[in-house]
């Protein structure tokens, strides 16, 4: 208000020798001069201009395989050290994120049930048992591991010589704090089931349970937890955990050079890793949450790979012969609707729920949402994990459904209060809604945070009501995937259901992996069947690759299995350095 | 004057105490921050944990006393998500906060300030038209959408600039026009309707009577006078591009203290919420309170009023 009154007044001060105005002209000068200084005054090299073009077909991987589960292990394992190649690495790689990156995820004791976090333990850290390409549990800083025939136990061998980043040695004793202090996904069950660990010597652990641990090696061995992923003890304990997460020390194929939190990470080739030394000397992970310019980034070779490209862009990609596109099938999203069980509720028909299911056109919602690549599965467990029964796609059936609609007696509908999608995936939510509409069923979408919604995803009264659209990337298998989702305490579930709880019971008792199996189909079948839970689709996760790698696409992007990003590090080349 | 300078430094502290409840309050009624930092599906003892690790279990006006407390002694607490003090990060992202905000700053002003002095003097022809156009695509036309053309036109087409990050000179170019371009609109706006007063007021007439050159009653008479509410209003865009810029930090991926502030508010990390706010207010009341301070050294009375 009293600057407004001023302003109206400018004038009246022309005669002052130091003036207000003089004073602001002084001060917008220095500011403009300081500007320009600020600008101009760091000089950096220019981005590395794009190489020839590479013409090569776009290409879509449609899933990812994935072996048997690992409770079928029984008898030692080993893989070899391979010779290691001792080209010096070179170059340079810039690799354009999604998302901020958090120095969370660079320390494994905290790993969250998300896949995200091992992208940064794939280039900093190792693991005694980890998923390599074609092979799942592979022996990495273990060269061997044998899970006894009880299952009551675990054995594993180190390799000889394995270092961390410092040079200190990888020892039993690391994996023993590591295990101890882990405190991430699946830390609870990881540590109920363990009696205790054994090191006898400097290259050997021993995990004994407390009873049979089948499924020990699907959550240690796996992107189901972080606690296989190996820290050093002496450093940790130095510095603890959060100085830990601004310098991490690890075993990984690239050591930590600098970050700006939440912005960028600059690592560096660790040539004493065990497997190879890594071909490309620096790679610069840079969080860029706008698509577009992520887009722009690989168009203009600012950038060798982007991760997570939305449908709209896509067309971008397959227009520019120098860019590779891959399709990776990531976290599936499905369909809840709270009030099946609420007697009042015209959702607690199952013709209702089926005409629902019959309603959602899938593919017409992947081709406009994904470029059509989005795997249209019949169950919510991903179809390549352990344990998941496989269904063919739901069908698109109008007419049906209406005709159910009719036989429940709402041919005219109903309203839902609400239909809560997982953020940001509101555009997803605005069709399955739209087609909803053509059975009469009306609702609107409910946006919140992310964390919101997570909260309002935790069982008991203040779950969220009406349709929600849950979407998950964490890694796991079809039983972890149950308890989080469809028993009475899973950390997300909204089904307490006598017929899902007595199975999963007798499956956590049961040490026979065929009974196991059959109680895992009929829980999916129960809870398919009565559209308890409907399918969507599987996200299409897509990347870009842009010229200067040389490898063949395929041996990098989701060639892990469970693991939709570039990987292994060690093994990405670049072409003309 | 000292009554007048005791007046207004209290008036800055009621409003940084307001804000600083404001931000407070605000920042917790987003909910809990304890299943971000334990992640989805946390069991509810290890969420127990984090509020006592990170002390928000106790009560709103513990916390409160503790961040007060706290900020006295310039330290606003550690980052939720990245572990490290809030200081640490703002301190690290204010060069590049600086830098844009100046450039932006310095684009507004050479695109606003002739072309408002152009309409002015101009008015009611094409000129005119041209130079409104101009302001009306500027305050209508969004920041983001400007910056995502850019990028396509220089980066993409004519490979003339990098398309985002930060480094070099290069990198401020896109991201300071796109900045620059709504305030741009506003400082033409200011400069054309203040060029017009004054050219329409008392001693320019009597100026042009007198038979001074047009150039010098323009420049010299006119321009000089219309140009204080423009340089007043320059500074306070400078503070507002230095600490809101976020959507234009997102899409260049600038690491300035906008996208602080944006991560922070979608990751619910208090620290760096409030630590960015109070930062913010303390510039705006900072420079509110210098203008106000001058203006009363200059004009006598304003202090006497």
């Amino acid at each position: 208000m009293k600057r407004t009154g001023l302003i109206q007044a400018p004038g009246r001060l022309a005669t002052r020798r130091f003036s207000r105005r003089s004073f602001l002209l002084h001060c917008a000068a220095t500011a403009g001069i300081a500007g320009l200084l600020t600008a101009c005054g760091q000089a950096a090299p220019p981005p590395p201009a794009p190489p020839a073009a590479t013409p090569e077909a776009a290409r879509k991987i449609e899933t990812i395989s994935t072996p048997a589960p690992a409770t079928a292990v029984a008898k030692p394992v080993a893989t070899a050290a391979p010779a290691a190649a001792k080209a010096e690495p070179k170059g340079r790689l810039v690799y354009a994120w999604h998302t901020t990156i958090s120095p969370a995820w660079l320390d494994p004791q905290e790993n969250p049930p998300q896949i995200t976090p091992y992208n940064f333990a794939y280039a900093l850290h190792d693991a005694l048992v980890k998923h390599m390409p074609g092979k799942t549990f592979a022996p990495s800083l273990a060269e061997s591991y044998e899970i006894a025939p009880d299952n009551k136990s675990a054995n594993f061998k180190l390799r000889q010589g394995i270092k961390f980043h410092d040079g200190q040695p990888v020892t039993s004793e690391d994996v023993k704090f590591t295990f101890e202090k882990y405190r991430g996904a699946n830390a609870t069950i990881l540590k109920e089931k363990t009696e205790r660990i054994e090191t006898p010597d400097d290259r050997t652990v021993r995990f004994l349970f407390k009873e049979p641990f089948l499924d020990f090696l699907t959550i240690y061995g796996s992107p189901a937890s972080g606690a296989g992923w190996i820290v050093p003890k002496a450093y940790y304990e130095k510095v603890g955990p959060n100085e830990f997460k601004q310098q991490p020390i690890g075993a990984g194929p690239y050591r930590f050079v600098r970050q700006q939190a939440g912005t960028e990470i600059e690592l560096e080739s660790f040539t004493d890793y065990w497997r190879k030394v890594p071909s490309v000397k620096t790679i610069i992970m840079r969080g860029v949450p706008e698509a577009t310019t992520r887009v722009a980034l690989i168009q203009t070779g600012e950038a060798d790979v982007i991760n997570m490209i939305p449908g709209e862009l896509l067309d971008t990609i397959r227009r520019d012969p120098k860019l590779r596109l891959v399709s990776l099938q990531s976290g599936p999203g499905w369909l809840e609707m709270t009030s099946y069980d609420r007697p009042d509720s015209p959702l607690k028909d199952v013709r209702v729920r089926q005409a629902v299911s019959l309603a959602i056109d899938r593919k017409a919602i992947s081709d406009a949402e994904m470029g059509g690549m989005a795997a249209l599965e019949g169950n919510w467990i991903p179809s390549d994990w352990p344990g998941s029964l496989q269904r063919p796609t739901p069908p698109f059936d109008l007419a049906k459904a209406k005709q159910l609609m009719a036989e429940a007696g709402v041919a005219d509908g109903f309203d839902v209060s609400a239909f809560t999608p997982l953020p940001p995936y509101f555009s997803w939510a605005e069709r399955v809604v739209t087609q909803l509409r053509a059975i009469n069923i009306r609702t609107q979408i409910n946006t919140m945070e992310r964390a919101a919604f997570y909260e309002k995803l935790a069982p008991g009264p203040n779950r969220q009501k009406g349709f929600i659209m849950p979407l998950s990337g964490a890694p796991g298998d079809a039983a972890a995937r149950i308890r989080e989702n469809a028993v009475c305490s899973g950390a997300f579930s909204g089904i307490c259901l006598p017929e899902v709880e007595e199975r999963m019971k007798r499956y956590d008792s049961s040490t026979d992996p065929q009974a196991r199996q059959k109680l895992l189909d009929e829980v999916q079948a129960y809870l398919l069947d009565n559209y308890i839970i409907v399918p969507i689709f599987r996200q299409a996760f897509s990347h870009a690759v842009g010229p200067r790698i040389a490898n063949k696409v395929e041996d990098i992007e989701g060639a892990i299995p469970q693991y939709v990003y570039l990987g292994p590090y060690e093994d990405v080349e670049l072409k003309d350095v | 004057m000292r009554g007048y300078v005791v007046r207004r430094l209290g008036y800055s502290l009621i409003s940084l105490f307001l804000l600083s409840v404001t931000i407070f309050v605000a920042v917790r009624a987003t909910g809990d921050p304890a299943l971000l930092l334990v992640g989805p599906g946390g069991r509810p003892e290890d969420m127990a944990r984090a509020r006592v690790d990170w002390g928000i279990d106790r009560s709103w006006p513990e916390q409160y006393l503790s961040f007060v407390r706290n900020v006295a002694r310039g330290d606003f607490g550690t980052s939720f998500q990245y572990r490290i003090p809030v200081r640490d990060i703002y301190f690290q992202r204010l060069p590049n906060s600086l830098q844009l905000a100046a450039a932006g700053l310095l684009i507004s002003l050479l695109i606003g300030i002739p072309l408002g002095i152009l309409t002015a003097v101009k008015v009611d022809t094409v000129w005119d038209t041209a130079c409104k156009i101009v302001a009306m695509l500027g305050l209508s036309i969004p920041g983001f959408f400007v910056g995502l053309v850019m990028i396509i036109v220089f980066a993409v087409g004519l490979r003339w600039l990098p398309a985002a990050g930060s480094g070099t000179p290069q990198h401020v170019i896109m991201p300071a026009v796109a900045l620059g371009w709504y305030f741009a609109a506003s400082m033409l706006r200011l400069t054309r309707s203040g060029m017009l007063d004054v050219l329409g007021s008392e001693y320019v007439k009597l100026a042009r009577l007198k038979g001074t050159p047009e150039r010098v009653v323009i420049v010299k008479h006119a321009f000089k006078n219309a140009l204080i509410p423009v340089l007043t209003l320059a500074g306070v865009n400078f503070v507002i591009m230095l600490n809101v810029a976020v959507i234009i930090e997102t899409i260049f991926a600038w690491p300035g203290i906008g996208r602080l502030l944006f991560e922070g508010i979608s990751l619910r990390d208090f620290p760096v919420v409030q630590g960015v706010v109070v930062m913010a207010g303390v510039m705006v009341l900072g420079v509110n309170l210098l203008v106000d301070l001058l203006y009363a050294v200059i004009d006598p009375r304003i202090r006497y009023a």
